[in-house]
Formats: structure tokens, C-alpha cells, sequence
């Protein structure tokens, strides 16, 4: 091992943090156990070290004394640790000759007991002092960023963050895996709270995004797989073809002459689509693309227009793509009711939400009527929080073995939204909310509260722990029934007949499990990306170089879908300008006259860094690639890979010694 | 080492099967040429030599001395101790001197249990008194004493300080009189610690020319369960062979012809624990998303301690019972 283990010069500080370690720690008692140590050359104690006279101190403390190890007692590493780092090494020592021991978070803050504290404390940084001999000095690595971007997701959120990505002079490739760009925004009519024609607002922005000429838009495109870490992701992905070319001159007619159908997901099941088809009006691309899924191929739309224009025989193709960064912006689905909940599925006058708009909305599917059956005072409820803060016990858990216990945040003004609509086109029919608590959170959204309330609509307020509950109407004067006790009136017990029961449903992320494993995205609880930290780091994963837009993160509205995509653009834009990234150098490194080239590590690499080299017949780690994680060390069965900063002698002596008898003696 | 006086050398049998002894006699026609330069003064097996021959010896006398075998009972330890003494330079020969070898299997059970196994309880023991060996005997001739039975099997470096390892179950003849060579030729230093001889710095991977193809492992087999496709590693089908974590030397002897390697010249490379360092690799080569499935797995190998440690109980982190 070519550790510098004998003559270490050590100088260790232990900080009072004003109290807040010294009122449980006896730092001076510290401080002299561990001066007796061998190497140890100072050993003192300061009040606040991370304060600029503590950090000066270590600074004039190194150059008197000619040290050459640090060691300091303190708070969180995370906290602190590269302040020191820095101070050593602006004292001319290189950073990596630097041992932080927490003493705070893991003694201090965490018991009442001065002896056991000051034991602990003791041991912890005894353990540092036999780690530090064996330190030796480390170059940071670095690593040129590309300055391109890979949005993953064509929803208004990777909408957003492409074009203010290609603003700042990025370049940008957005990936879009359905044939057509918009996302979940383009299914909605009009929107809280502007009230807008969402496609309104949609189409400037896709515009703006498909005709910058830094952006490319890939459409009906896969991530197939990622190599690489931030500053040069490689990204492999699949492009399905279209079918149909910009020659295509009669779409119309190709689209008549298909005879295969489908159901369209855009309208939620409401209707059907062919096998060639548009997805709405004026969507993006504006020619229809071929669902392979449902296409037989029969030739008949080729036919119809001439032979021009579909290609019924294109390969799928595979481009790769590098990219400094990555943005995820994949957006979420709504959640689908269980058969049986609330009578979905049952009774085919239980919707979602999500349908009651596409009946709403003007182009869809019946041309903005809803299915009431001609029933002149319509009578129409909804159900709030259907799918989303639900409860363990009282609901029954999803196929993920979870319950979705999260507030799903669009679905209270969404629902009032659409009730609010309904109460435009028939102001006879009667509207009951049958809610929980109303969650009008966001800035005017309120309002759509208080005019449902003054247009008469009515509000029940229901125990979740004992939701309504939807049955056929034995009377047979509507097609469902719903029986809830109201808590607004003392529990009264309440049937409504109702003519259309509309389930406000939450949303449920998208599945790209295949991303969470490419990207080693960090997943919440409730299955949602997650970021660093929700204050100071909202839109970062914490692999480095990943950022996050959207709904992927959680339930959003479109204006904070759109604001969190402006942030990733510019944490990722602030990052490219960087220029070049520093990693730390811990990195795992092949002893060549050790390794027989078992391979035993190529399988175990979870980011591909380790090759084979053919001549050598050698393992070989790719310095850029690796991250450090250390998986290989630990499977090389001949101990020919050491992880520098981690090495058998620095882990081995620090266990040694924190295991070590009482007096002190270690074995190593 | 001068002209006049020949080098002395001696070879001794400890707790071992004796393969170690055939081994030195492997080397054939080589053994005339090591006789011819060197005194032979001491190898039970092969010449008469007794206790007080090599007792009446000065101190260091023996140049060479090449032990074989573990350290059972008192007689092994007293034989190591004697021949430290006249020794210039002594050897663990073999994987029972160095590791404890097959006989240290015997330290996952406790001497009572032992002691039961093979007096009582064996099916093909007929001991209807339970007679278990002792000690002390009253004999027609007086009291008889026999060696002490110890808790443990030991390694010679357990009892002494040892200067050279020569690893193997055997050491193999080629390997043995290559070290013979650079003793005679004056290239071998005296003292040394614990340093390993007859062997390479790699693992049997080396020498073993079968090919990987990086696939994990869906099921392990014994060898008498399959016969292994021709030319594919034989790890990654199934067959538990330890080569990755067996330091080289042999030549891959066993996996030249389909056999799995057993692990007999100790841990490779930087590993001090050859059972923990296969582990480590093992678990990262099975065809296993979830934990439940690696469970599976495991268990479906035999003996995993006797497997993994077949050579180096008394070496790795895994000492048997205690
Ligand atoms: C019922 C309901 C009503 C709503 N009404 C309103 C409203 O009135 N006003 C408002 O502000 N908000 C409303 N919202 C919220 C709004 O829909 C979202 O905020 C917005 O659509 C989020 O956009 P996004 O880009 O994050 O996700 P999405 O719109 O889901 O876009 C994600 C995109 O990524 C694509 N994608 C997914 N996975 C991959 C992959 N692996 N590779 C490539 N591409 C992929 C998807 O195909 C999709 O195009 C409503 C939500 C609901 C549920
Ligand atoms: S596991 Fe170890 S010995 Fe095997 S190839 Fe990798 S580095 Fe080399
Ligand atoms: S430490 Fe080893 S396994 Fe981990 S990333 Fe680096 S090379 Fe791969």
C-alpha cells in the first residue's frame, strides 16, 4: 500500500461551537487525550473554528508547526468540511490531507451524558488520528462540461425549460417519447387560474421552442440508455418513426381511409381514434404519426393519397446525444380509479375529472356536451380527493402496495374550475361538492371557492374515514345514488340522485422507472422524484448534473410546473457556464500487478466505468466515469482495486481504533 | 553457505495427510541434484532420523528446513519449536502450515464433538464402552504419555516466527524446486517474514485460459451433478470455483481439466481472508435483483464455510468455533 503512514505531523482542533458541543463534550479533555497520540504534534481547542480568527488559526498553526495532517472536531462534515478543506489548503497543504470528525450531530446534540459524550468524542477523533497517517495528498478531478442540454419530456414544463435553456445560448435536444408535444396541459380546456384556452397558450410556446435553431425536438423518441456523468452524459435513444413525412399533402384523407380503431387516450376512453391519427387540433407536429401498435399495415391510407408522404416500412433509428445536463420533465397521469371505487367503472355515469373536461372542452370528443342524458335540471356531483390523501386502512391500497396519502393540489380549483363551466352552459343544473377540506392554495384560486359558493353550488363536507358511497338508484329517477353523512350539518345523512358523478382525481407520476434506474434518481415516498433539498435545492437530484421540471417532482399547477422549469434551466445554464466540473478524487483505481483479470468488477460497475484491457488482460477504471461508490473495491476478490481516500490501511486503522480496548491500545 | 560444508536441509510432517512429503519427492530426478548439494539431516519420512538426532544439533544448524502440516497437539508445537530453534531458515510448506489446511475444517466442531464422531458415534465404530483417548496411560512398562490434543488447529506462525510460505495442497513440484534452486543458488535470504514463495502475486484467473463471457450466475452445481460446457468459466456456470480469490502458481491445474478451483493455494492478491474476499465477489456475480433471490441462491451452495475456507480456516476472520 503506498499510504504515507510513519512521521505524520497531526494537528487536531476541537471546537466548543459556542457551547453547543462543549456543554456536553469536555473538549479540553478531549483535546489532551488525543494529544498523547503518536504524531500528534497540537491539539487544541476553539470556540468557533469555523469562524474566520478559528480558521486563521489553523492556517498559522500549520505553517509554525509545519503539519501536515488536520484533523477537526466539530459539526456535520456537510456543514463544514470544505470550509477547512479550503483553509488548509490556502496554508499550502492539499485539501485531501484533512479529516473532519463530527462531534456535534453524533455526540453533543444527541445525548446528555458528559462522560459517555466525552468518551465517544475521544474515540472519534483517535480513530481520525490513525486514519490521518495514512492520508495522502489527492488531485481533485476535472472534467470539461459539454454545453448542451437533454430535456426529457415535452409537457409545458420541458416546454419551458428548453426555450430558456436555448435563450441563455445552450444548445438543446427535448425528447418527447408520444408522437406530438404538449403534454397533459394540451388535454386541458381552459385554465385556472387566467381562465385561457389552454392550446392557447400552448401554441406560441411550442412554436417558440420548435423554431429556435438551437433546440431539436425529437418526437416519438426513448431514452434507451445513458452513459457518462455531468459535463458529458451520453445519451442513447430510439426514435420510432413517424410513418408519415412532410410530403404527406391529404391528411385528412389518409386518416378516413384507415380502417383500424382505437381507443384515444387523449380523451381519456371517450372516444376513438384510427390508426393514423392527429392528436388535437393544431398539435405539434402538425402531421398525423401512425400508432404501430394498432396499424396492420393494409396500405389503404397510402393508397388514399397517393402513395406520398407514408412510409409504412421505416426502421426505428438510434441516435446518441451528449449532453453537459439532463432535465426531467416527464410529467405525471392522472390517477385511474379503482374498478369499484366510487362506482367507477360500474356505472359508465362515473367519471374523472380528467374525462369531464374533455367533455367540456369545445373540440372534444362531443363537442363540449355532456352526458346527462337529457336530463333538463341536471343534478351533478363531485367527489374531491379521490385517489389522493388517502388513508391506511380505510383505503384500499394500489398495485404499489401503497395508498396515495399525498394532496394531489390541482384537483380542488380544477374540479371547481370545471363546475364553475358546467354552471356557464347550464345554469339550472345543481352542483354538490362532496369534499374533505377545499385546498385553494394558489394565488386566485380562491375566487373559483367563492363564486361556486355564490352560484349556489352546494358543499358536504364528508369524514375521509367515511367517504360516500355510490350506489345504483333503486328508484330509478338517475343512474347513480350517493349516500353521505355531512359533517357541515351535524352528520346528517344525505342521498343524492345524481345524473353524473364526476371523481376528482389526483395524479400519480409517470412510469419511467427505466430513467430512475439510467439516472439513479432518488424516489420519495409517495414514487415522485426527489430532490436535494425542497428549500435550498428544489429542482436538483442529487446526481449531480440531473435537474427536475415539472410534475415528475410532485403535483403542480401549470404556473409552478413552468416556474420550476425556468429554475432548472437556469441551475443547469449556471452550471454549463462553469466550463468544467471538479469531482472529488476518490475514485477506484486498478493495482495492475495485482489484477488477474477475473472480470469479477466489469459486472458490479452500476456506471460502466470499468473496461477490460485486451493487452494488458487487465481491469481497467475510467477516471471520468467512476463516481467512487466503491462496489468494485469491495467485490475484487484479490484486492487489487483501491478507492483512494478509502484505502484497506485508512479504513482498517480507523476501525482498529475505534474498536480498540478502553486504554487505548489498538492492534494496527 | 560455503564449498566446504555441505547445506543442511530437513523436511517435516506435522498435522497433514503426508501429499506434502510426496510433493518434495515430486520433483524426481531433481532430488539426486538436491541431495548431491545438500545434507539431508533430517526428513522422518524418507530417512531414519529420531527426536534426539536433531535435538543434539547446535542452534541454526539446519539451513533449510521445509515444515509441513498444522499444529494439533503438543508434540506439533514442540517439533515447531525445536526446529525454529535449529534452523537458519524455516518454511511453512503447504496449506496446513500455512492455514491449517483440511485438518483446520476440524475447528468449526469442538474437540468433545470431535472426540464423539469418531469414537462414539461414527456408524462404523464399535465402542461399547465410549473408551475416548487420554492423555496418561497406565501400561505394563509404566505410565504412557501421548501428545496433548489442543482446542484448535493452528498454523505454524501461530507457534514460531516463519520466514517463507510455500502455498498449494500440495506445493507443486515445479514451484518446489524452483524455490529449491534459489536456495541452493544462494538467492533466497536467510530470514525473511512470512514471505510468500512457489507462487505468483495473481490469482488462478492468470494462468486459467477458460473464457467469461459476463454472465451471472442463475443456479449453482456440484461437479458431479453437470458436466461443464468445454472452454466457459466455470464460475459463471454454476460450478463454485474459487480461482478468482486463489493465488497463483499451480498452473490452474484443476480448471485445465473442468474442475473447479478449491481455493488450496490461500488468498490472492492483497486479501488476507480468502472466504470473505470470494464472498465479496460472489455476491456481486449472481443473477439476483432482489435479496430474496440471492438467498435462494446461496443456499443452494453446500457447506459454504467448508467451501469458502476449505484451506485457510485457521487464517481468515472465520476461526471456527471458539
Ligand atoms: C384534472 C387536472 C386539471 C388541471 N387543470 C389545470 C389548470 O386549469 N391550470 C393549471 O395551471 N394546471 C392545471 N393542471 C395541472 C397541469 O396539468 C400540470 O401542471 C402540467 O400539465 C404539468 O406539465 P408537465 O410538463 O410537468 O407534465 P406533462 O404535462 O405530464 O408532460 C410530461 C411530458 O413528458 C413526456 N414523457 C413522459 N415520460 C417520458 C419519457 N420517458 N421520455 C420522453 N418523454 C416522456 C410525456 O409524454 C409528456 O408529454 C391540472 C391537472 C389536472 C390533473
Ligand atoms: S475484480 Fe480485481 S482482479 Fe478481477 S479484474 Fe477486477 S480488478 Fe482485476
Ligand atoms: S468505485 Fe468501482 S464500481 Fe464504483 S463507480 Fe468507481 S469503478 Fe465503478
Amino acid at each position: 500500500m503506498n499510504d504515507a503512514a510513519s512521521g505524520a505531523r497531526i494537528g487536531v482542533f476541537i471546537c466548543h461551537c459556542g457551547g453547543n458541543i462543549s456543554d456536553v463534550v469536555d473538549v479540553k479533555r478531549v483535546a489532551e487525550e488525543v494529544g498523547k497520540l503518536p504524531g500528534v504534534v497540537l491539539s487544541t481547542t476553539h470556540m468557533f473554528i469555523c469562524s474566520d480568527p478559528g480558521q486563521a488559526l489553523v492556517e498559522s498553526v500549520i505553517k509554525e508547526h509545519a503539519l501536515d495532517r488536520v484533523i477537526v472536531a466539530a459539526c456535520s462534515p456537510t456543514l463544514h468540511q470544505m470550509t477547512f478543506r479550503r483553509a488548509i489548503e490556502r496554508a499550502g497543504l492539499n485539501q485531501f490531507l484533512f479529516e473532519h470528525v463530527n462531534v456535534r450531530e453524533q455526540v453533543s446534540w444527541v445525548t446528555e451524558d458528559p462522560v459517555g459524550a466525552t468518551a465517544k468524542a475521544t474515540r472519534l477523533v483517535s480513530a481520525a488520528v490513525h486514519r490521518a497517517r495514512h492520508l495522502v495528498a489527492l488531485d481533485k478531478r476535472r472534467i470539461a462540461i459539454q454545453p448542451a442540454a437533454l430535456v426529457i419530456g415535452g409537457g409545458v414544463a420541458g416546454l419551458v425549460a428548453a426555450r430558456d435553456l436555448a435563450q441563455r445560448g445552450m444548445k438543446v435536444t427535448l425528447v418527447e417519447n408520444r408522437p406530438f408535444l404538449g403534454g397533459r396541459m394540451a388535454q386541458l380546456e381552459t385554465v385556472f387560474p387566467t381562465g385561457e384556452k389552454a392550446r392557447d397558450l400552448l401554441a406560441p410556446l411550442i412554436e417558440e421552442v420548435v423554431s429556435h435553431k438551437l433546440i431539436t425536438v425529437m418526437t416519438n423518441a426513448q431514452v434507451v440508455n445513458s452513459e457518462g456523468v455531468v459535463g458529458d452524459f451520453r445519451t442513447r435513444i430510439r426514435v420510432t418513426p413517424r410513418g408519415v413525412n412532410e410530403r404527406l399533402a391529404y391528411r385528412g384523407n389518409a386518416i378516413a381511409a384507415c380502417p383500424e380503431e382505437t381507443v384515444n387516450e387523449f380523451d381519456f376512453g371517450l372516444s376513438k381514434r384510427k390508426a393514423i391519427y392527429m392528436a388535437y387540433p393544431g398539435c405539434w407536429p402538425p402531421m398525423p404519426a401512425i400508432d404501430w401498435h394498432t396499424c396492420t399495415k393494409c396500405g389503404k391510407c397510402v393508397w388514399a393519397v397517393g402513395g406520398k408522404g407514408i412510409e409504412l416500412d421505416a426502421e426505428p433509428r438510434e441516435v446518441e446525444v451528449r449532453a453537459g445536463v439532463i432535465v426531467l420533465a416527464t410529467g405525471y397521469d392522472p390517477y385511474e380509479p379503482l374498478y369499484g371505487e366510487y362506482g367507477y367503472g360500474i356505472f359508465p355515469r362515473v367519471i374523472t375529472l380528467q374525462q369531464l373536461i374533455r367533455y367540456l372542452d369545445p373540440e372534444g370528443p362531443t363537442g363540449g356536451q355532456l352526458p346527462l342524458d337529457g336530463a333538463s335540471k341536471p343534478r351533478i356531483g363531485f367527489i374531491y380527493c379521490v385517489g389522493a390523501r388517502q388513508i391506511e386502512g380505510v383505503n384500499q391500497r394500489q398495485p404499489d402496495g401503497k395508498v396515495k396519502d399525498y394532496c394531489a393540489r390541482t384537483c380542488c380549483t380544477g374540479a371547481l374550475h370545471a363546475a364553475l363551466t358546467i354552471k356557464d352552459h347550464h345554469p339550472d343544473a345543481t352542483i354538490y361538492n362532496l369534499y374533505q377540506d377545499v385546498r385553494t392554495y394558489g394565488r386566485g384560486h380562491e375566487a373559483y371557492y367563492e363564486r361556486a359558493s355564490e352560484s349556489g353550488a352546494l358543499f358536504l363536507r364528508f369524514d375521509p374515514r367515511h367517504p360516500p358511497r355510490v350506489e345504483k338508484n333503486p328508484r330509478g329517477d338517475s343512474p347513480v345514488v350517493v349516500q353521505v353523512q355531512d359533517l357541515l350539518t351535524d352528520r346528517l345523512d344525505v342521498e343524492l340522485p345524481l345524473d353524473l358523478l364526476v371523481l376528482a382525481t389526483g395524479v400519480v407520476p409517470h412510469d419511467i422507472s427505466e430513467l430512475v434506474g439510467m439516472y439513479r434518481c432518488a424516489v420519495g415516498y409517495d414514487s415522485f422524484l426527489l430532490e436535494v433539498h425542497p428549500k435550498l435545492r428544489p429542482v436538483e437530484l442529487a446526481v449531480s448534473g440531473v435537474f427536475l421540471a415539472g410534475c415528475c417532482q410532485g403535483p403542480m399547477d401549470i404556473t409552478e410546473a413552468a416556474g420550476a422549469a425556468s429554475a432548472a434551466a437556469s441551475k443547469a445554464a449556471a452550471l454549463i457556464a462553469q466550463g468544467q466540473v471538479e469531482m472529488d478524487p476518490f475514485t477506484a483505481r486498478v493495482n495492475e500487478a495485482l489484477c488477474t483479470g477475473c472480470q469479477t468488477c466489469l459486472g458490479v460497475c452500476p456506471y460502466t466505468a470499468i473496461t477490460r484491457d485486451p493487452v494488458k488482460r487487465i481491469a481497467n477504471v475510467n477516471q471520468a466515469l467512476c463516481t467512487g461508490c466503491g462496489t468494485c473495491a469491495a467485490a475484487c476478490p484479490s484486492k487489487a482495486i483501491e478507492q483512494a481516500g478509502f484505502t484497506d490501511a485508512q479504513v482498517l486503522s480507523e476501525v482498529y481504533a475505534l474498536l480498540a480496548d478502553r486504554s487505548g491500545a489498538v492492534t494496527a | 553457505m560455503n564449498a566446504v560444508s555441505k547445506a543442511k536441509v530437513a523436511m517435516y510432517w506435522a498435522g497433514s495427510c503426508g501429499g506434502c512429503d510426496i510433493s518434495l519427492l515430486e520433483i524426481g530426478p531433481h532430488l539426486l541434484e538436491l541431495v548431491a548439494a545438500a545434507d539431508v539431516v533430517f526428513w522422518p519420512c524418507a530417512a531414519d532420523f529420531k527426536y534426539h538426532h536433531v535435538a543434539s544439533y547446535p542452534d541454526g544448524y539446519i539451513d533449510l528446513c521445509l515444515f509441513n502440516g498444522s499444529v494439533r497437539n503438543s508434540e506439533q508445537e514442540r517439533m515447531a519449536r525445536l526446529l525454529r530453534q535449529k534452523s537458519k531458515t524455516l518454511v511453512a510448506y503447504g496449506a496446513c502450515a500455512i492455514s491449517g489446511g483440511i485438518p483446520a475444517l476440524a475447528n468449526l466442531a469442538t474437540p468433545e464433538e470431535l472426540f464423539a464422531r469418531s469414537y462414539t458415534d461414527c456408524p462404523s465404530v464399535d465402542n461399547p464402552g465410549g473408551v475416548l483417548p487420554r492423555t496418561e496411560t497406565e501400561s505394563l512398562v509404566g505410565e504412557l504419555e501421548i501428545p496433548h490434543f489442543y482446542p484448535q488447529v493452528l498454523r505454524l506462525s501461530d507457534i514460531v516466527e516463519v520466514d517463507y510460505l510455500i502455498p498449494g495442497c500440495p506445493p507443486q513440484a515445479t514451484r518446489v524446486w524452483e524455490v529449491c534452486q534459489a536456495f541452493l543458488g544462494g538467492a533466497l535470504p536467510a530470514r525473511a517474514h512470512e514471505q510468500l514463495a512457489g507462487c505468483t502475486d495473481k490469482s488462478v484467473c492468470d494462468e486459467c485460459t477458460l473464457e467469461k463471457r459476463l454472465v451471472k450466475i442463475s443456479g449453482f452445481r456440484r461437479h458431479h451433478e453437470a458436466i461443464p460446457e468445454p472452454g466457459w468459466c466455470l464460475l459463471e456456470q454454476g460450478f463454485v470455483c474459487l480461482g478468482a480469490a486463489t493465488r497463483s502458481g499451480c498452473g490452474a491445474l484443476c480448471t485445465k481439466v473442468n474442475m473447479p478451483c478449491r481455493g488450496c493455494y490461500g488468498p490472492s492478491g492483497e486479501a488476507r481472508d480468502q472466504g470473505a474476499a470470494f464472498i465479496g465477489a460472489l455476491g456481486s456475480l449472481l443473477n439476483a435483483e432482489l435479496e430474496a433471490r440471492a438467498g435462494e441462491l446461496i443456499d443452494q451452495i453446500v457447506d459454504p464455510a467448508g467451501t469458502f475456507y476449505r484451506f485457510t480456516m485457521s487464517d481468515g476472520d472465520l476461526k471456527g468455533h471458539r
